[in-house]
């Protein structure tokens, strides 16, 4: 299946779990897929990265644009991270797709260990 | 090869996770707190959704609720279950959190949540006993239907939000300690007003006058520290009591030869303001009641703003996140406030142990009860410490050679709740006096007023009928002459119904005076509440606007009676540092006496008064005091809080009041005290003291200005902090513009104030009333009702307190909730 294919397939069902399970369900979903589905190749990554950072980014800055930023700006204070909603946004889907992107690349370890075309 | 690296890369994969997913170090768990779908973001509240709502709980019948512009709920209910329990409900959406880690606080379990930095704040709590007191006040409370009814509702409607929280709808604050909320109980609710009891009931000196008696002797320590000696203006002059009962019985004095380690003395007073004006002297011909408690400033803020309505009561005001009914508010009828009446409930005896835990009081031995505390600490061992339980209560402090128990009066069985109950109902001075014979701890000033004019004040709580003297320092466990307590007859507590002069007020100073036939003590106020009084007596018609104004007044009489006597004493031949010392001298010199915010005279002043007391009380300072090291202030601190000030006092102490130092600078210019014991070979006069306290000023004041540590305006300067209950600096509001002065009725401090604001006319056609929160009726960071208020607090303004009717029209930014009872 192609990158985008399987960005769209860990963003769908990673949201879909998070509704029910708790953040990390969607870190076994970007490992799931790229175990099954995956190239097995250097794209593995970007399939986590972008399925859970995507996702992510667009219902924190949502969530942050309809709360006009009153809380983002308190955390990033306590973090001492740059007062701007967006700043908060933006580090929210970094680390969502940083996790997510580990995943896959494991995900796409296990497809190399136990498949011979990996 | 491929099997390890991708087993290796699970392995990573599943730590990260895990360690994503816990607390570390004090930080969130990070993936966990940050996820959008359950972390924090989900506390961020939608600000332009419509939430009306329906809403279906255990409630016996359906129920209305109103929601108004700044969060205040409006509770229309039919019957009184459901109107606590939709209390309780509506309490724990907005203020869950606090509500339960104040009384985590009040049982000492906050180790449990933070670990062992607050394992001291817990073994104290265990120590005085707050477990206890809180059992023994549920055993009252059970024998009466009424307060068992109401608290059991309160906490099914609290425990009906608990259970219906999913991990994303947990307050902000639970997730960044990581953890869950209890269930609610009726116990829970007991803790919470035991620990408002504590927090009022601290004016006690026991220690402080004890170790200032060994340090100055028996001459010098009753100059310094006199019994009702300044009694100018009290709550209730001339108040006569029904029986007059005189105490014969002379106390005994226990010199303590060890120091204490643990809690430290509030060296300022926890105080308020309440009056009520009578119809004849204002300008409506209604009557009209100000009420402004005075508490540490923090968030969420510790009142809750709500209105109660069934078809037995209808009542508005503020409550306490924790506790059913309104604690200051008003009815149809009534209103009615509270402030600190401030007298020592506190005594302290001394006693040995044997290795049994025996004791002996007289010729008797009694057996101390062993009371094992378990403080679990998070990260760390559980602690379990045992406290031996008196006939006086517990040992609250202890050490090698000293046990010391705690006869506190917030440990006697009392159901305070039965009061606020009765009050919100009340309809005359006639009820409002039955629903204060409920009330025991803390000590308070009861204000009242009434739709026909009647205006009234009280000052209730259960006080020892103590002999002169007695309490003031430590006592003597083993005189069996203490086991005789006798109490104050509640009738015979200083109160005043429609006094000629028309009007009654309080604000925390002595509540009688010589003519009260029985003794008194306490910590009292001495400036505040003559600057209300004198605005009172003079000024014949009053309005709402004018009683604004006197809430608001940063009018410090302690400056105006102190700094003309320091000016008349000020050498200015000696300056040293003349720019700076003339500038000042300048500001002092242009001053009207009031702490305004945007005026600089303020600043120098209480430097000056600062310094001024360091240097005169420098026998109650540490130890290592020298002059040069006290004036090598940190200025890393300075540059941080921008205050040119370093705290020497020694805790074991507490400076004399304030009039004291004004007497000797008045009359006493050559008092030894004023003697440097530092310098050896000079006897200092005031004069020195005044110039020496002058010049460190202008130095200080110099510093300030030259390396803008903060503008020197007394708004910057004061610096008001609202801190979040955690201390958690990006959840609180800091260097807040504001004036104020303990000593003006705007009792604003940098870390104290105005906690709530109130003024209710009592029209027959329906109260006028105003109010201001520093802070707002959430208690969500994420939300814009969290700090709604605190702007409008700060420049002095009032929001229209909104006494609603069932039929009430509605407004397009108020919500609605319809609550429909859940079928059986």
């Amino acid at each position: 299946m192609n990158l985008a294919l399987r960005i769209i397939l860990v963003a769908v069902l990673g949201s879909i779990a998070q509704f029910y399970l708790p953040w990390w369900s969607a870190v076994i979903i970007a490992l799931t897929v790229e175990a099954i589905v995956g190239k097995g190749n250097s794209t593995a990554f970007f399939s986590g990265f972008y399925g859970i950072a995507i996702p992510w980014m667009a219902l924190s800055g949502y969530i942050d644009f309809h709360n006009q930023s009153i809380l983002s700006v308190q955390i990033l204070e306590m973090f001492k991270l740059p007062p701007y909603g967006f700043v908060m946004v933006v580090v929210t889907g970094l680390l969502g797709g940083l996790i997510g992107g580990f995943a896959s690349v494991v995900g796409s370890w296990i497809r190399q260990a136990i498949t011979k075309d990996g | 090869m491929k099997l390890l690296k991708a087993f290796f890369g699970l392995v990573l994969l599943a730590s990260v996770c895990y360690l994503g997913n816990i607390r570390l170090a004090g930080v969130p768990p990070i993936f966990k707190f940050i996820d959008p779908y359950h972390g924090f973001w989900q506390n961020a509240e939608c600000l332009d959704c419509n939430t009306d709502s329906v809403l279906v709980v255990a409630t016996k019948d359906a129920a209305q609720i109103t929601v108004d512009e700044r969060g205040v709920p409006h509770i229309f209910a039919q019957n009184e279950y459901d109107l606590y329990f939709l209390q309780g409900y509506l309490t724990a959406k907005d203020r869950l959190w606090q509500m339960e880690f104040q009384t985590h606080a009040a049982a000492g379990r906050i180790s449990e949540l933070v670990g062992d930095k607050a394992l001291e704040f817990d073994l104290e709590q265990r120590r005085i006993g707050m477990t206890w007191a809180a059992e023994k006040a549920l055993e009252v409370i059970a024998e009466d239907s009424v307060s068992v009814l109401i608290l059991n509702a309160y906490a099914d409607g609290v425990n009906a939000w608990i259970d219906g929280l999913s991990d994303q709808d947990l307050p902000l604050e639970y997730k960044l300690l990581d953890y869950r909320p209890e269930s609610w109980s009726v116990f829970k609710s007991a803790l919470l007003l035991k620990y408002m009891a504590k927090m009022l009931t601290g004016t006690e000196r026991d220690r402080p006058n004890t170790e200032a008696l060994k340090l100055l002797g028996e001459e010098m320590f009753w100059k310094l520290y006199p019994d009702q000696t300044y009694l100018d203006d009290p709550i209730v002059p001339d108040f006569v009591t029904g029986s007059d009962t005189e105490s014969e019985e002379k106390a005994s004095v226990v010199h303590s030869q060890t120091a204490w380690t643990m809690d430290e003395i509030q060296p300022h007073i926890v105080g308020s303001n309440n009056w009520a004006v009578n119809g004849d002297r204002t300008e409506s011909g209604n009557a009209i009641l100000c009420n402004d408690p005075h508490l540490k400033l923090s968030l969420p803020s510790i009142w809750y703003e709500i209105q109660l309505s069934a078809p037995s009561v209808n009542c508005y005001g503020v409550s306490l996140p924790g506790s059913p009914g309104v604690t200051i508010g008003f009815n149809d009828s009534i209103a009615w406030g509270v402030t600190n009446a401030g007298r020592d409930v506190k005594d302290y005896y001394r006693l040995s142990f044997d290795k049994e835990n025996r004791y002996k009081v007289g010729d008797e031995l009694y057996d101390a009860e062993l009371r094992l505390e378990e403080v679990k600490v998070r990260g760390a061992k559980t602690i379990i410490d045992s406290v031996l339980y008196t006939v006086y209560g517990p040992v609250a402090h202890s050490s090698k050679d000293e046990n010391l128990a705690l006869r506190w009066l917030a440990h006697d069985p009392s159901n305070e709740l039965r009061t606020f109950y009765e009050l919100n109902r009340a309809s005359n001075f006639q009820e409002y006096a039955a629903a204060l014979s409920h009330y025991n701890c803390p000590g308070q000033n009861f204000v009242f007023a009434d739709v026909n004019n009647n205006i009234a004040i009280w000052q209730q709580g259960k006080f020892k009928d103590k002999p002169v003297g007695y309490g003031k320092f430590l006592l003597d466990g083993t005189d069996p002459v203490h086991l005789r307590e006798k109490f104050i007859p509640q009738t015979d507590n200083p109160h005043m119904l429609n006094p000629a002069r028309g009007f009654v007020s309080s604000a925390n100073q002595s509540a009688v005076d010589t003519s009260y036939p029985y003794y008194v003590s306490g910590v009292y106020e001495e400036f505040r509440n003559r600057t209300i009084n004198r605005f009172l007596r003079s000024d014949s018609v009053v309005t709402i606007s004018d009683m604004q104004a006197l809430q608001l007044s940063n009018y410090n009489l302690l400056a105006e009676e102190a700094l003309p006597l320091m000016l008349g004493l000020l050498d200015t031949s000696q300056f040293k540092y003349a720019e700076m010392e003339q500038l000042a001298l300048t500001e002092l010199r242009d001053w009207n006496y009031s702490n305004d915010k945007g005026i600089i005279a303020p600043t120098v002043f209480e430097i000056w008064w600062d310094e001024f007391n360091t240097l005169l009380w420098d026998e109650f300072n540490k130890q290592d005091y020298d002059q040069d090291m006290y004036y090598r202030y940190s200025w890393e601190q300075m540059a941080k809080d921008g205050k040119a000030k370093v705290d020497m006092r020694d805790t074991r102490y507490v400076y004399p009041m304030a009039k004291i130092t004004i007497h000797l600078l008045k009359n006493d210019t050559t008092n030894i005290m004023f003697d440097h014991h530092s310098s050896n070979d000079k006897i200092e006069v005031a004069r020195d003291i005044v110039y020496d306290s002058f010049y460190w000023t202008a130095m200080k004041f110099g510093d300030i200005i030259k390396y803008k540590f903060s503008a020197p305006h007394w708004g910057h300067y004061q610096g008001t902090t609202v801190q979040h209950l955690l201390r958690v600096d990006a959840l609180s509001s800091d260097k807040l513009f504001v004036g104020g002065s303990e000593n003006a009725p705007n009792a604003t401090t940098s870390t104290h104030g105005p906690s709530w604001r109130m003024i209710v006319e009592l029209d027959k056609n329906g109260p006028k009333a105003f109010g201001v929160l520093p802070g707002g009726q959430s208690g969500n960071p994420g939300s814009s009702k969290y700090v709604y208020s605190l702007e409008n607090w700060a420049n002095g303004e009032y929001h229209a307190l909104r006494f609603l009717k069932k039929d009430s029209e509605l407004r397009s930014d108020w919500t609605t909730l319809s609550i429909k009872p859940m079928e059986p």
